[in-house]
């Protein structure tokens, strides 16, 4: 059906030649170049380069599509086609320029993260395998974290990724949790360092600032794993066992963490109490 | 200027242990599981005191001075630290999602028990006297050590990976050799600190020590050099080992340079009159001098395939 469309829209927008060459051989050469194309068994033209490319461009020509120069040898694959193959190389897709092509959503791409048309069907083919493979990766309220994904692809609003209260409160526990580990050290360590380094005091601010920017963090790094799923061509049950090792939860470091955040707590009270044991 | 000294004293001798662990494995220093491990590990350090506090009834209950040592090593030192290393590695290092190969858990073992050293040592190192001495003694003695612990572990837990007939006896060793080699380590300082040990039997505490250390590290090194193979055997039969690694003389130099930094601390602790002196000086340097000496080993060894590898390509 999109064919016949992209023909027809080529056949209306072109001028119609009088039909395919019996053989190309014949065609008399000219000095300037002129191109005849074969669009779903159907030719047209003669066209001039500029005519080519502009249909390129507009996706009336697809590299699957046949070209032939006047004096040349044999049709040929546009892609293959010296004098066009840059175009299709580099070309991104365009928009559908007629109301009678429906060509679907516009998606961005996992791989490549450009944004490419996708026909509709495709595109929600798309939009499930990547909800099912962020499930597999966040693991336990995976809902929740597919939700601000959403939110965040919509684009409509800055705060997208929210405000995180277990962060706001617990801190890096609940990156061990979530097994991101160095970002949780290093939410452990900077502080501490910088305390002992040059005697900065600020918690309460990264706190806040960390608890804005938590669940971005997260779902960002949930799409690089996916990314490196795809880079490492994973599929089937090999992918879901990698996105839900590499997501999930820990109960092992996320204990290990609240327990030192519990000691912390525990050594902070006590050294208050034996100030306070000290003064009475 | 001075804080930033004592920070760096306590974390480089684990950051040259670690390179031990990395460059045996052919791990990549940019590996995620492989920090994922050594922060949990620093974690570790910070619980352990806890679990020590339960153990430490164990201890208070009268026993005779050296009997005392060997119960504070066991039940308050090597029980607590090694089953909360062994539970980070088998709960959270192993199943990270960068740890693809089996050889990755000799790297990780060393990393998780080379965190909790560091944590450790910040402990000792920031406290303001003779800092200097500390650290350099720490560095020569208890960071290898447990690396050495480390090393003991994660390749006795590699053969269990890669040995399913043995699986379970393998995985519990894993566990219990290291705890003895803790032990045994720390029962002699415990001794040598407690006054009530009789001045006679010192000088032959401290030969035991240097004893202890050298069986320990032979130990870990031999364990680790049978059971790598194999792992890496299994990795390249899972398609999960590409053979590629470090080249030979790379591992050569950075085996030499440790092999350098171990003498200069060496004479830095035996002038010191430290507790080198109780032993003779020289010989406190045991594990990291083994562990320096392997990697010269290795590298050679390593170097010597490449140039066989590259000789049969330009031969082809």
């Amino acid at each position: 059906m999109q064919d016949e469309q992209r023909g027809h829209h080529a056949a209306s927008a072109v001028r119609r030649n009088s039909g395919r060459p019996a053989t190309p051989a014949l065609a008399a050469s000219r000095v300037r170049r002129r191109w005849y194309a074969n669009v779903d068994g159907q030719n047209y033209g003669p066209f001039e380069s500029h005519d080519i490319e502009r249909m390129v461009q507009d996706g009336r020509i697809l590299d699957t599509d046949y070209l032939w120069e006047e004096g040349g040898s044999s049709w040929t694959e546009a892609r293959n086609e010296a004098a066009f193959r840059a175009m299709f190389q580099s070309r991104m897709p365009s928009l559908p320029q007629s109301e009678t092509l429906n060509l679907g959503k516009i998606i961005p791409d996992k791989d490549t993260e450009h944004w490419g048309i996708i026909p509709e069907q495709e595109a929600a083919s798309e939009q499930d395998d990547l909800t099912r493979d962020l499930r597999e990766f966040f693991g336990p309220r995976a809902e929740t974290y597919l939700a601000i994904h959403a939110r965040m692809r919509s684009g409509t609003n800055a705060f997208a990724g929210g405000w995180n209260w277990p962060v706001f409160f617990i801190g890096f526990p609940w990156f061990f949790y979530r097994k991101m580990y160095v970002i949780g050290a290093i939410v452990l360590i900077a502080p501490a360092l910088a305390a002992y380094l040059i005697g900065f005091t600020g918690n309460a601010g990264i706190s806040a600032v960390l608890a804005t920017l938590a669940n971005r963090i997260y779902i960002s790094i949930a799409m690089r794993r996916l990314k490196k799923a795809d880079t490492l061509a994973l599929v089937g049950e090999e992918r879901r066992d990698y996105l839900r090792r590499a997501g999930g939860v820990s109960v092992v470091a996320g204990t290990l963490a609240g327990l030192v955040l519990a000691a912390s707590f525990a050594s902070i009270i006590f050294a208050e109490y034996l100030k306070y044991q000290k003064s009475h | 200027m001075d804080r930033l000294e004592h920070l760096l004293a306590a974390v480089v001798p684990a950051l040259f242990a670690l390179a031990y662990g990395i460059l045996k494995t052919r791990m990549d220093w940019k590996n995620e599981a492989l920090w994922a491990a050594f922060f949990l590990g620093g974690l570790g350090a910070i619980v352990a005191p806890i679990e020590m506090v339960i153990t430490w009834g164990v201890v208070s209950l009268g026993f005779a001075p050296l009997l005392k040592a060997a119960a504070t090593a066991t039940f308050v030192a090597a029980i607590p630290e090694e089953t909360i290393k062994y539970f980070i590695l088998v709960g959270a290092a192993e199943p990270h999602v960068d740890a693809r190969r089996r050889q990755d858990l000799v790297s990780l073992a060393i990393a998780v028990s080379l965190g909790f050293a560091t944590v450790e040592n910040l402990f000792y190192v920031l406290a303001p006297a003779n800092w200097q001495v500390i650290a350099a003694t720490r560095a020569l003695t208890a960071v290898p050590g447990h690396a050495a612990d480390g090393l003991t572990m994660g390749a006795l837990l590699t053969a269990a990976r890669v040995v399913p007939r043995r699986r379970s006896l393998l995985a519990v060793l894993a566990l219990l050799v290291p705890i003895c080699m803790h032990a045994a380590y720390d029962f002699v300082p415990l001794a040598l600190e407690d006054g009530s040990t009789a001045p006679a039997i010192r000088p032959t505490l401290g030969m035991l020590w240097l004893l202890i250390m050298l069986l320990e590290i032979i130990v870990a090194v031999r364990v680790c050099n049978h059971v790598l193979p194999m792992g890496r055997e299994a990795d390249r039969r899972s398609g999960r080992d590409s053979g590629e690694g470090l080249p030979g003389a790379y591992v050569v130099i950075v085996g030499l340079v440790t092999l350098v930094a171990v003498v200069g601390l060496t004479i830095l602790v035996a002038r010191s009159g430290g507790p080198a002196v109780l032993i003779g000086g020289v010989p406190i340097c045991i594990i990291p001098f083994v562990l320096a000496i392997d990697l010269i080993r290795t590298g050679i060894r390593e170097h010597r395939r490449d140039r066989v590898s590259t000789s049969r390509f330009s031969d082809a």
